[in-house]
């Protein structure tokens, strides 16, 4: 089975890079959606399947925490897993996001085995 | 709140930062000493709010910043993504950066945000008088001579109401 993932990031470079991490950590990536803040991610949303969705914080038009809150009221979107990517690393933002909902927080600047770690847990993946 | 910054502890911080993220290793110079080696530098500011206020900021040459997008990426410098990522690479770089000075100055439960990087491209005499207000300012060179500045400026410093791409 393939999985289709979401990256939420204004920053191009970053969407690489997290593609490049997901991409090592050896599940079966089928399309991989981006967009470049919590506006575009809805739009993607709404038209296509996504497995999970990875998201930064810090974003023009539409931030990471109203695209959670955004995501949590719609009943369509309620249950898909969202990691947050992002350089804040302030405990109260961490715990509060949580609280929500959200699957899991990797703090930038993150290493590629951090995604591996999260995207099988969240994913429910066996670990070989 | 006071809000003084150890100067030992931004060097180290930004050191390990640019190392662990970009994989460019640094030390500190005479500035007055040290071309950018291009006539345009990138200089990215962020905003920070917490217990104290201020803005964040990192500046490198155009050139400089298409090898840190290179770094970024993992892709050789000539290629064209990273030709097209400097402007990106500093402005993410100063967000990284950011994140975990914030969480040291600023420790345990304490409440603080950052707002959305702004790069902007400045000629050398431009930029000069923009720092010039700077709290704390580092003049960074890399083991391969690219030259590389951090600073914190207080709490009203000018941030650029968007990027100018």
């Amino acid at each position: 089975m393939s999985y289709s993932i979401l990256i939420v990031d204004d920053s191009a470079t970053i969407r690489s890079v997290i593609k490049r991490s997901i991409g090592m950590t050896g599940i079966d990536v089928g399309a991989v959606h981006e967009a470049a803040n919590g506006l575009e991610a809805l739009e993607v949303l709404g038209r296509e399947w996504v497995d999970i969705v990875f998201a930064d914080l810090n974003m023009p038009e539409m931030n990471g925490v109203e695209l959670v809150e955004r995501m949590f009221e719609d009943s369509m979107l309620v249950s898909t897993p969202v990691v947050i990517v992002s350089s804040d690393h302030n405990q109260r933002t961490i715990d509060g996001l949580k609280e929500r909902g959200i699957r899991a927080y990797i703090k930038k600047p993150f290493r590629p085995e951090n995604f591996r770690d999260v995207v099988g847990e969240v994913l429910g993946l066996k670990k070989e | 709140m006071s809000f003084e910054i150890d100067q030992g502890e931004f060097m180290r911080t930004v050191s390990q930062t640019l190392g662990e993220t970009a994989f460019v290793f640094v030390e500190e110079t005479e500035e007055a000493h040290l071309s950018w080696g291009a006539d345009e530098i990138l200089e990215a500011r962020i905003s920070f709010h917490g217990p104290s206020d201020g803005v964040l900021a990192l500046a490198a040459g155009e050139k400089f910043a298409t090898e840190l997008a290179a770094n970024l990426l993992g892709i050789d410098p000539d290629n064209a993504e990273a030709a097209r990522g400097g402007r990106d690479a500093v402005g993410e770089l100063a967000n990284i950066l950011l994140g975990v000075l914030l969480e040291r100055w600023f420790p345990g439960d304490t409440t603080y945000g950052m707002d959305v990087p702004v790069v902007r491209s400045l000629g050398t005499g431009a930029y000069e008088k923009e720092a010039g207000g700077a709290k704390i300012r580092l003049a960074l060179v890399t083991d391969e001579g690219q030259r590389i500045d951090a600073m914190v400026l207080a709490r009203g410093a000018s941030v650029p109401a968007c990027s100018d791409d």
